[in-house]
C-alpha cells in the first residue's frame, strides 16, 4: 500500500515538471543565497585570519607604540637585559606596485624570526643553486633586497634577480627580488600572497622608519603569562615595567578581535540580508506545497475512501516536502558555492576598500556553511508544508468538498487569522524595538513582522477586491467585475501566491530604499566635510592609516605657492587604548572653517573647537559614541607618548567613514605634542579668490616636484571617489537585490503558473457559458495582472516597514549610524512594475493551453 | 519503502557534504614548514671579497682577542670541566662565532641602524654527569643595535645576554655568564699558562692549498671558579677551562668530511691539542694537527704521525649518525698512553648544525706513571 501511496506522489509530482522544477528552483535560489553570503563572508573571515597569521605569525602577544611606533632600541632592551628570547622585531607598511597591486611590506629580522613565522627562515627556493641561508643572507648583507612567493612573483612577472619599482608613501623605491618562498600547500601560498618579506634594515629605510618598530612580536606561554616559565622568559609584568610610554603589550588575540570587530556589523548586515533571501524561499515552498494538495484534493479524497489513513497521507505530503526540500537544497548548496565565488570577490574588494590590504581572494568552503544551507533549506520546507499537509489530512473519504465549501470555510477564518497577523505584528515590532545591541532579536522580529503581514494578505484582498469591483465593471463590464470577484473567490488559492510574492518584492523595495537614503545621508555628509578645493593624498591614502603619509616639507611646499587661499591637514592613524585600537583623526583647520564646515551632532561648536585647540578635548564620531556608550562629557584614555592620559569628550559629529568602531578628534597640535608625528594623511587646499583651480593643481604639482608621489585631486574628484567605494560597498546587497528579485519572479511565475492551470475548468466553464476564447484569455490575463498588481500594493508598505527597520535598527545597531530616510516613487513603481510583469508572464503558458483545449475536454477533465 | 527513500536521499547529502568536507580538510591541513638556517651553508657561502689566511703574521694582544671583521669566520670557543666542592662533575661548552655576511658592504652608506656586515652565532651546553643529562642551546643574532658583537681591550663578546667580559683592563680574569630555559652558567676564568700560539706562530695549515688555514692561537688552562644552575639551583663549582680562538676565510677543504678534536687537561700539568681532519675517501691520508703544551707553559707542534688513535666504542646518536666513543690515545715519543672516555655519550649538540662536543674522562700513564685528567673531544661530519 505505502509503495503504491508513494509511486502515485511520484508520478503527480513527474507528471507537473515545469512546476516541480519552479518550486525546486525557488528554494535552491534561497538556499543558494544563504550559502553563497555565509561562503564569501566566511572566505573574507579566513583570508582576515591567513593575512593575519601570515604576518603575525604564532606570536602570543605584541608590543605596540603609537602612529610612530616604538623606538628600536626597546627590541635590545628586550634581548639583552631582560633576556626575553621569544621575541621579534617588525617593520610594515604597504607598497604599490605600478600596475596598482598593493604588497604588504613585512620587515624582519630573519635570525630572530623563524620562530614566529617559518617562511622567513625556510627560504625554500626554487633556484637549486639557492639555499634558505644564502638568502637570509642576502637579505641580511645588501639593502633594497626582498623575497617573496613564487605565485606572487609569477603574477607579477617577475624572477628571482629581477628588480621591482614600487612607490611606498610618496617615494618611488627599487628592490631586488633576491630569493623566491615555494610554499609547501595551499595555505601558506594564500597566507603569503602579495606580501614583500625584507630585511627589518631594508623595511625601515624604504618606509622611512629609521629608529623605529612597527611592532615586537612575543611568544609567551598563555597557561602562565605571569610566572616565570620554564624557557626563562620573564614575567610578562617585568616587561610591561620597562615599556616605553606610548607602547602597550596587546594579546595577539586582542588584535584579531579589532580586526573581528571591524567586520563584524558587516557580517550581521548580510546575514540578515541572506535570510531574507530564505524568508522568500519558504514563502515559495509554502506556496508550492499548498497547490500540489488543493490540486491533489480529488485524488487524495479517492486515497481515503480507499482506507489510506490520515497518518499516512500526513507523511506523504510531508515525505514529498522531504524529498523536494533536500534536492533543491543540494542543488541550492553548489549553486551557492557558485554564487559566492562570486561574491567573495567582491566581499574582499569591500574590505580592502574600507580597512586594509587582504591578500586571500579565493573561497574557502567550511563544511559548516553548507551544512547550515543545506538545513535550513530542508527545515524551511518542512515547516512550509506543514499546514498543506496538515490541510491534506482533513479532506473527508469521499469525492472532494465542492470547491465553494472551502472557499467558505477559507473565508470563514480569515478574521482570525486575520487577528493572528495582527499579534504577529505587534510581536515582531516590540522585538525590534527592544533596546538591545544584538541582531538576533531584531531578526526573530523581522520575520514575525513579515509573517504577519503575509497572514493578513487575504484580508487585504477581501478588502481590494470588493473595492475593486465596481471600479472594474464600470471599466470593463461585467468582466471586469468578475475578474476582481474571482481572485477573493479562489482566496484560499490567491491569498498564498500574492502574499509570497508580495513579501519577496517588499524586500527588494527595502534594500533599494534603504540603499539610496544611506548614499544621500553619505553624500550629503560629504558635501559638509570636504570643505577645500583641492586634496592632496599620498599615493595610497586608504592604506596610510598608519605610518608614512606626506612629509611636513609638502606643506611648506605649498603653502606658499599663489592662489593658495588656506590649507587644511588631516592625519588618520591608529593609537592604542586601555580598550584595544582606535582610530584617530587629527585635523589642522581653521576657526572659521571649522565652525561652517563641521558635521557635528551634539555639542557646541566653538566649545568644541576650543576644546581641541587646548588639547584637553577630543571630538568623537557618532559612531564611536554609540559603540563605546560615550556622551559628551565622558572621557576617552588614549596611550599618548607622554603616558595614558584622558580626554575629555566636547562633541559628537556625523561620520560614516566605516571604520569599525568609530574615531576620535583632536586637533592636529595636540595630536603632534601627544604623539611626535608631524606627517599628514591628506591636505586640503583652498583656492584663493579668482585663482585658477586647474592652474594651481599643475603649481602644486610643479612645487612637489617628481621624486614624490603625491595625488593632486579636485574637490568633485575626490567626491566622485569616496562615492565610488561607497558604491562598491554596497556591491554586495546589489547582488542580493538582484537575487531576491529573481527569486520573487521565480516564485510568483511558479505559483500564478500552477494556480491558473489548476483554474483552467473555471474558465472552461466561461467557454460553454458563450464566452469567445478571446474574452477568456483577457479575462484570464487580466485577473493575474491583476493578482500582480495587488501583490505589488501590498509590497509597497512591508517594504517601507523593513526598510524603516534596516535603517532605523539594523544599521543603527550595527555601524551606530543614524540617518533619514528617504521615500523614493520610483523604486515603488517599479516594485509594481515587477510584480505585475512577473503576473503577466506567469499566465502566458496556461493561457495558451488554455485558449487551445476545447471546452468539452476541460468540462470532462473537471 | 518510505523510510529507505528518506535514508537513501540523507545519505546522498551527508556524501556531499562529507566528500566536500574531505577536499577541503585535506587541502587545508597546514604543512609545518621547517626552519632551516643551515650554519653549514652560511659558512660556505662565497668567501670572495674576505681577507685569506695566506701565511703566517705576528699576533698582537689584547688587540688580536678582539674581532677580525675582514675574514670571513671566527670564533672565541670555551669548554671546560668544573667539579663542585663534594665532587659533582660537570661540562660546559660557550662558543661564539662570528660570521661575516657582506665584507664589501659599507655600513656608513645605510641609514637603518639594523644593517649590519656580520652576525654572530653561539652555543651554550652544560654536561650534568650525575644525572646524565646534557643541555645545549644555540642562538643567533646580526652585529646590530648592540645585540651582538666583540671588543678586543677591554675584552667583551657577547649574543643578547650570554657574554664573555673582562672583568678589569686586562683580558683576564674574565667572566663567563650565559643562560636559557633554567640552566646557567657564571664562571670567572683566571690567569693560567698563557697564550699557546697553535702552527707556526698562530698560522695553523687546514690542507694543502693556500689560503686552507686558519690564525689559531689557544689558552690551555684557565683554572675557573663559579656557579652552574640547572633548574633554579645554583652549585659552586671550581675547575680547569680552555679558550680556542680561531679566525679564517678558508672552507673546510672539499676532500674533507669532519674533524675529530681533542682538548685533554692532564694531571701531570701537560696539555694535548689534537685535530684530525677526515677525508671523504678512506684511502686518503688524514691531516693532523696538534700542540703539545707543557706544565711551565712551553709548548711544541705535534707533527703528523707522532699520534696513534684508535676508536674503542661507538655511540648511536637517536637523531641519526655514529659517531667513536672512546678512544685510547698514544704519543710514543712523549710516553704517553691514555684511555678517553666521555663522561656521558650524548654529548650532541642538535642545532642548525650537529655534531658532538663533550665533556671526556682520562685515565692511562705518562712514562709507566700513572695519569689523569678531563678534556673536550668535538667531533663533526658524523651526522647523518
Amino acid at each position: 500500500m505505502s509503495t503504491l501511496l508513494w509511486l502515485s506522489s511520484a508520478r503527480y509530482l513527474l507528471n507537473r515538471p515545469w512546476q516541480m522544477a519552479l518550486s525546486v528552483l525557488g528554494i535552491t535560489l534561497g538556499v543558494a543565497i544563504v550559502v553563497a553570503i555565509d561562503l564569501g563572508n566566511q572566505s573574507a573571515k579566513r583570508a582576515f585570519t591567513l593575512s593575519g597569521d601570515a604576518v603575525t605569525g604564532k606570536a602570543t602577544h605584541q608590543i605596540v607604540g603609537g602612529p610612530g611606533g616604538l623606538p628600536e632600541e626597546f627590541f635590545s632592551r628586550l634581548r639583552v637585559d631582560l633576556g626575553v628570547r621569544s621575541s621579534a622585531p617588525v617593520v610594515e607598511g604597504y607598497a604599490q606596485t605600478h600596475n596598482g597591486r598593493t604588497l604588504r611590506l613585512l620587515g624582519v629580522e630573519p635570525l630572530a624570526d623563524s620562530q614566529f613565522r617559518p617562511y622567513t627562515g625556510s627560504v625554500a627556493s626554487v633556484d637549486r643553486a639557492g639555499s634558505p641561508a644564502t638568502f637570509t643572507i642576502a637579505l641580511l648583507a645588501a639593502p633594497n633586497t626582498a623575497l617573496m612567493s613564487v605565485e606572487t612573483a609569477q603574477s607579477l612577472g617577475l624572477q628571482e634577480g629581477d628588480a621591482l619599482n614600487v612607490s611606498i608613501g610618496d617615494k618611488e623605491r627599487v628592490v631586488e627580488i633576491v630569493g623566491l618562498i615555494a610554499p609547501q600547500n595551499r595555505l601558506s601560498a594564500e597566507s603569503l600572497r602579495n606580501l614583500l618579506i625584507t630585511d627589518i634594515s631594508t623595511a625601515q629605510e624604504l618606509l622611512g622608519f629609521e629608529g623605529r618598530l612597527s611592532r615586537i612580536d612575543l611568544i609567551i606561554p598563555t597557561d602562565e603569562p605571569d610566572a616565570q616559565d620554564r624557557r626563562g622568559d620573564l614575567p610578562i609584568r617585568r616587561i610591561r615595567a620597562a615599556l616605553p610610554p606610548e607602547a602597550a603589550i596587546l594579546t595577539s588575540d586582542a588584535r584579531s578581535e579589532t580586526i573581528g570587530q571591524l567586520t563584524r556589523s558587516f557580517d550581521q548586515n548580510l546575514f540578515i540580508v541572506s535570510l531574507l533571501g530564505l524568508i522568500i524561499g519558504a514563502f515559495l515552498i509554502y506556496n508550492t506545497m499548498t497547490f500540489s494538495v488543493v490540486q491533489r484534493r480529488p485524488m487524495i479524497g479517492s486515497l481515503r475512501a480507499l482506507g489510506v489513513t490520515r497518518r499516512q497521507i500526513f507523511a506523504l505530503v510531508l515525505g514529498e516536502a522531504l524529498v523536494l526540500g533536500i534536492v533543491s537544497s543540494v542543488i541550492g548548496v553548489l549553486l551557492g558555492i557558485l554564487i559566492g565565488r562570486g561574491l567573495v570577490h567582491i566581499i574582499t574588494q569591500n574590505i580592502n576598500d574600507l580597512f586594509f590590504v587582504v591578500s586571500v581572494q579565493e573561497l574557502a568552503i567550511p563544511a559548516w556553511s553548507l551544512a547550515k544551507g543545506a538545513l535550513l533549506g530542508i527545515a524551511a520546507t518542512l515547516a512550509a508544508a506543514f499546514v498543506p499537509a496538515l490541510e491534506a489530512t482533513g479532506v473527508p473519504a469521499r469525492e472532494a468538498l465542492s470547491r465553494s465549501h472551502i472557499e467558505t470555510r477559507f473565508k470563514g477564518a480569515v478574521p482570525l487569522t486575520s487577528a493572528i497577523g495582527g499579534v504577529l505584528i505587534v510581536v515582531g515590532v516590540a522585538l525590534i524595538v527592544l533596546p538591545v545591541k544584538t541582531l538576533t532579536l531584531t531578526f526573530l522580529g523581522l520575520a514575525a513582522l513579515i509573517i504577519g503581514c503575509a497572514v493578513l494578505t487575504p484580508a487585504c484582498i477581501v478588502l481590494v477586491s470588493k473595492t475593486l469591483a465596481p471600479v472594474l465593471a464600470m471599466l470593463f463590464g461585467t468582466m471586469g467585475a468578475m475578474a476582481a470577484r474571482g481572485i477573493a473567490s479562489s482566496l484560499s488559492r490567491t491569498a498564498v501566491a500574492i502574499a509570497a510574492l508580495a513579501v519577496a518584492i517588499s524586500i527588494t523595495v527595502s534594500i533599494d530604499t534603504s540603499v539610496k537614503s544611506f548614499r544621500v545621508a553619505v553624500m550629503q555628509w560629504l558635501d559638509t566635510s570636504l570643505s577645500s578645493d583641492i586634496y592632496l593624498s599620498p599615493a595610497s591614502l586608504r592604506l596610510e592609516r598608519s605610518g608614512v603619509g606626506l612629509s611636513p616639507d609638502v606643506l611648506r611646499r605649498i603653502s606658499g605657492i599663489d592662489g593658495v587661499a588656506g590649507v587644511s591637514t588631516v592625519r588618520n592613524v591608529r593609537v592604542h587604548s586601555p580598550d584595544g585600537e582606535v582610530e584617530l583623526l587629527a585635523i589642522g583647520t581653521s576657526y572659521d572653517r571649522f565652525i561652517r564646515h563641521n558635521s557635528l551632532k551634539e555639542g557646541n561648536p566653538e566649545l568644541v573647537w576650543e576644546g581641541l585647540q587646548s588639547g584637553d578635548a577630543v571630538a568623537v564620531s557618532e559612531p564611536y559614541a554609540f559603540h563605546n556608550d560615550k556622551d559628551v562629557g565622558s572621557t576617552v584614555r588614549l596611550f599618548t607618548a607622554e603616558g595614558a592620559r584622558d580626554f575629555r569628550i566636547a562633541g559628537i559629529y556625523y561620520d560614516y567613514n566605516h571604520s569599525g568602531d568609530g574615531r576620535v578628534m583632536m586637533s592636529s597640535g595636540a595630536y603632534q605634542r601627544f604623539w611626535n608625528d608631524d606627517n599628514f594623511s591628506g591636505i586640503g587646499v583652498t583656492t584663493a579668490e579668482g585663482a585658477n583651480s586647474n592652474e594651481l593643481m599643475a603649481a602644486i604639482e610643479r612645487a612637489i616636484g617628481d621624486g614624490q608621489q603625491v595625488v593632486i585631486r579636485s574637490n568633485a574628484d575626490l567626491k566622485s571617489a569616496a562615492m565610488e567605494v561607497f558604491d562598491r560597498s554596497f556591491a554586495i546587497t546589489s547582488v542580493v537585490y538582484a537575487l531576491s528579485i529573481a527569486v520573487a519572479f521565480i516564485g510568483v511565475l511558479s505559483a500564478l503558473t500552477a494556480m491558473q492551470m489548476e483554474r483552467a475548468a473555471e474558465f472552461g466553464t466561461l467557454r460553454v457559458i458563450g464566452f469567445t476564447p478571446r474574452q477568456v484569455w483577457l479575462m484570464f490575463t487580466s485577473q493575474t495582472a491583476l493578482m500582480g498588481a495587488i501583490a505589488g500594493l501590498l509590497s509597497l508598505p512591508l517594504g517601507l516597514i523593513e526598510a524603516a527597520v534596516l535603517i532605523f535598527v539594523v544599521n543603527r545597531r550595527s555601524f551606530g549610524w543614524s540617518m533619514d530616510m528617504e521615500i523614493y516613487p520610483l523604486v515603488l513603481l517599479q516594485a509594481v512594475a515587477i510584480a505585475v510583469v512577473a503576473a503577466l508572464l506567469a499566465s502566458v503558458y496556461p493561457a495558451i493551453k488554455m485558449s487551445r483545449s476545447s471546452p468539452a475536454t476541460v468540462m470532462r477533465e473537471d | 519503502m518510505r523510510a529507505a527513500i528518506i535514508v537513501i536521499s540523507l545519505a546522498i547529502v551527508v556524501a556531499l557534504l562529507g566528500g566536500g568536507v574531505y577536499a577541503i580538510e585535506r587541502a587545508g591541513r597546514p604543512a609545518e614548514v621547517r626552519a632551516s638556517l643551515s650554519l653549514s651553508d652560511a659558512l660556505n657561502a662565497n668567501d670572495a671579497g674576505f681577507e685569506r689566511v695566506l701565511g703566517p703574521r705576528e699576533l698582537v694582544f689584547p688587540q688580536d682577542h678582539g674581532p677580525h671583521p675582514d675574514y670571513a669566520l671566527e670564533w672565541w670557543y670555551y669548554t671546560g670541566n668544573l667539579d663542585t666542592p663534594d665532587g659533582r662533575h660537570f661540562g660546559y661548552e660557550l662558543t661564539f662565532f662570528r660570521i661575516g655576511i657582506a665584507p664589501d658592504a659599507d655600513e656608513s652608506q645605510r641609514s637603518s641602524d639594523w644593517a649590519t656586515r656580520q652576525m654572530y652565532s653561539a652555543h651554550f651546553a652544560v654536561t650534568d654527569v650525575a644525572n646524565d643529562r646534557f643541555h645545549s642551546f644555540e642562538r643567533y643574532s646580526r652585529d646590530a643595535l648592540g645585540l651582538a658583537g666583540a671588543a678586543s681591550a677591554p675584552f667583551h663578546v657577547w649574543l643578547e645576554d650570554w657574554a664573555a667580559q673582562s672583568t678589569g683592563d686586562d683580558t683576564l680574569p674574565m667572566r663567563l655568564r650565559a643562560k636559557d630555559e633554567g640552566v646557567a652558567i657564571d664562571l670567572t676564568l683566571n690567569g693560567g699558562k698563557g697564550i699557546v700560539l697553535n702552527g707556526d706562530a698562530g698560522f695553523s695549515r687546514k690542507g694543502k692549498d693556500p689560503g686552507e688555514a686558519s690564525y689559531y692561537y689557544s689558552m690551555t688552562r684557565l683554572p675557573t671558579s663559579g656557579t652552574i644552575t640547572l633548574n633554579g639551583i645554583s652549585h659552586t663549582v671550581s675547575g680547569l677551562s680552555w679558550l680556542d680562538r680561531e679566525w679564517s676565510s678558508a672552507q673546510l677543504p672539499e676532500e674533507n668530511v669532519g674533524w675529530d678534536w681533542f682538548a685533554l687537561q692532564l694531571s701531570d700539568g701537560r696539555d694535548i691539542m689534537y685535530g684530525v681532519l677526515r677525508p671523504a675517501d678512506d684511502n686518503r691520508s688524514v691531516f693532523e694537527l696538534g700542540t703539545i703544551v707543557d706544565a711551565d707553559g712551553d709548548y711544541k707542534p705535534i707533527q703528523p704521525g707522532d699520534v696513534v688513535l684508535d676508536v674503542l666504542d661507538e655511540w648511536q646518536s637517536g637523531r641519526g649518525g655514529t659517531y667513536p666513543s672512546r678512544w685510547r690515545f698514544r704519543m710514543s715519543a712523549e710516553g704517553i698512553d691514555l684511555e678517553i672516555t666521555p663522561y656521558i655519550s650524548d654529548q650532541e649538540l642538535d642545532g642548525v648544525v650537529r655534531y658532538w662536543e663533550g665533556a671526556v674522562r682520562i685515565e692511562g700513564t705518562t712514562d709507566g706513571a700513572p695519569v689523569s685528567g678531563n678534556g673536550y673531544v668535538e667531533l663533526t661530519g658524523y651526522a647523518d
